[in-house]
Formats: C-alpha cells, sequence, structure tokens
C-alpha cells in the first residue's frame, strides 16, 4: 500500500508553518479533564504514578483521572492476555 | 521549528521500534490513535498521557514492546493490555476490533518516520471526526473536544472535504458536519492570538 510518508522532523516544521501562517504565538491547548476515561486507561495511569513514585519523584507527564477503585469491575474491553 | 516533548519523541521512537520489528516479523502495522495522535498532528501543542495502538497482532506487538522497555500493567495479577514505561513515565494501551469501526479509509493512512523506524497514523481527517464524536457523546457535550476536533483542522494541510464530512457525519451519528467544524475553526481563529 501506498501510504503517505512523513519525517517527525517534516511533521514539526510543518505545523511551524501553520502556526505562523494562522498568526498565531501559540497554540491553543484544550485539555482532557480526565472524567471519561476508561478504568483500564486510569489504571495505566495510576501505574506510572506510582512508578515514578517508587523512584521518588512525580511523573513527567500528569494527567487527569481518577484514581482506580479497587473492587472495581474490569470492563468488557479488558481481557486477559495470559496463556 | 516547533518542539514535540522530549519523552513523546522518546517514547514515539520506542514504539515505532517495536512496531517496525512486529512488521518485520509478520504482523499487521499497528496504528497509532487517540490523543498521541493528535499530540503527533498538532505539532505537540495538545498533549497526552498515553500512546493508544491499535493492532491485529497483539501478541507479537505486545513482545516487541517488551523488547523496547516497557512493562505490563500488571498489578492486579493478570496481564490487561495496559504497558508503560518506567523511565519515560508513557503509558500505551493496546486497542483491538477494527479501526475506527472499520469507517477509516486504509488507503489514506499516514506512515511517519522516526529514525530508522516508523509508525502508521490514521488521517487527520478521521482523528477530527473521532473528536466531534467525543465532543457529541455527552448530553451536555464536551467543549474541549469540539475545540480539539478545530486546532485540528486549522493545523492540517490538504484536508479532503467529502471524505471530512462523511467521517463527521458517521461520528456524530448525523448531528454534525463540515459546517459545524467550520464554525468551531472561526470561532478558535477568532478567539485566540
Amino acid at each position: 500500500m501506498n501510504y503517505r510518508t512523513i519525517t517527525i522532523e517534516q511533521q514539526a516544521e510543518r505545523i511551524a508553518r501553520r502556526v505562523k501562517a494562522l498568526g498565531w504565538s501559540t497554540v491553543p491547548a484544550p485539555v482532557n479533564d480526565g472524567t471519561r476515561r476508561t478504568v483500564e486507561k486510569r489504571r495505566l495511569l495510576a501505574a506510572i504514578s506510582e512508578s515514578a513514585g517508587a523512584q521518588g519523584r512525580t511523573p513527567r507527564f500528569r494527567a487527569r483521572f481518577v484514581p482506580p477503585d479497587d473492587g472495581q469491575e474490569e470492563t468488557a474491553e479488558v481481557r486477559s492476555l495470559q496463556e | 521549528m516547533m518542539a514535540y516533548r522530549p519523552e513523546f519523541l522518546e517514547g514515539l521512537a520506542l514504539i515505532a521500534k517495536a512496531a517496525t520489528a512486529a512488521v518485520k516479523s509478520g504482523g499487521t502495522p499497528p496504528i497509532l490513535v487517540g490523543g498521541a495522535a493528535v499530540e503527533f498532528f498538532t505539532g505537540g501543542a495538545i498533549t497526552s498521557g498515553d500512546f493508544d495502538l491499535w493492532t491485529a497482532s497483539e501478541n507479537l506487538l505486545r513482545r516487541n514492546l517488551l523488547i523496547v522497555g516497557f512493562k505490563d500493567e500488571d498489578r492486579r495479577g493478570h496481564l490487561a493490555r495496559g504497558f508503560y514505561h518506567p523511565d519515560l513515565d508513557m503509558g500505551v494501551e493496546l486497542v483491538s476490533g477494527t479501526l475506527f469501526d472499520g469507517r477509516c479509509d486504509r488507503s489514506r493512512l499516514v506512515m511517519a518516520t522516526i529514525g530508522d523506524a516508523a509508525i502508521h497514523l490514521p488521517p487527520v481527517e478521521d482523528l477530527i471526526a473521532d473528536r466531534m464524536g467525543q465532543y457529541n457523546s455527552a448530553p451536555r457535550k464536551v467543549p474541549a473536544m469540539r475545540e480539539q476536533a478545530a486546532i485540528l483542522y486549522l493545523l492540517a494541510d490538504d484536508l479532503d472535504e467529502a471524505y471530512l464530512e462523511r467521517r463527521i457525519r458517521e461520528d456524530t451519528a448525523g448531528d454534525f458536519g463540515l459546517s459545524d467544524l467550520k464554525e468551531a475553526a472561526h470561532e478558535l481563529s477568532h478567539d485566540h492570538d
């Protein structure tokens, strides 16, 4: 299949040109408020937070999320990969 | 040149390496979707806490993610579909099923190269439609998602407006279309300097 290809450097330059053309000094950055994250996503973000904490630091990226409830049931989207 | 966050670039490079290895082993190319794809298409302006990877070759990709340094999110005693990198604080979640409910035109996929590895992304039109769908997903709407869609639209080149119109209609159950996106983009470009 003939995919449209671009390097990460070309993409960064392309976006910079678009921002300049728009006359913006910055790009607005609306954030995900975290209220609609799935249970599995919240578990993953909690694992990252705990991993950073175990290393005595705060996470390099702090996502908004409600910590998962230990008793919370898995959703149908989560399935075990164990043999 | 705009700067992507170092941890995004490092995480993307590792994921591209894992994806490339999975493809070389005969797997289907994984596709970066969700917030990290938005981060890519906005030059890092809108950031994401994790990488959502659609894959049809889950076990193969999983093995390669572990090889490049990601850890299983297995705190509950069994393996789920999440991984995280303990140094980068970046997560990966595997997504299966059909890509965008089978509505994405795969001939429009983008292949981004980072170093000597590559990762595929959906066409930006599909990401815009997905954000519009998320905007429409709650009775009171989710304004940040409409704004993200507008930013993606404003920062994109060479959009196929007919395809974009169709995809927005599909992802919003017909409630919104291209004209609504253009209105959001107009408001944003007017209000932001």
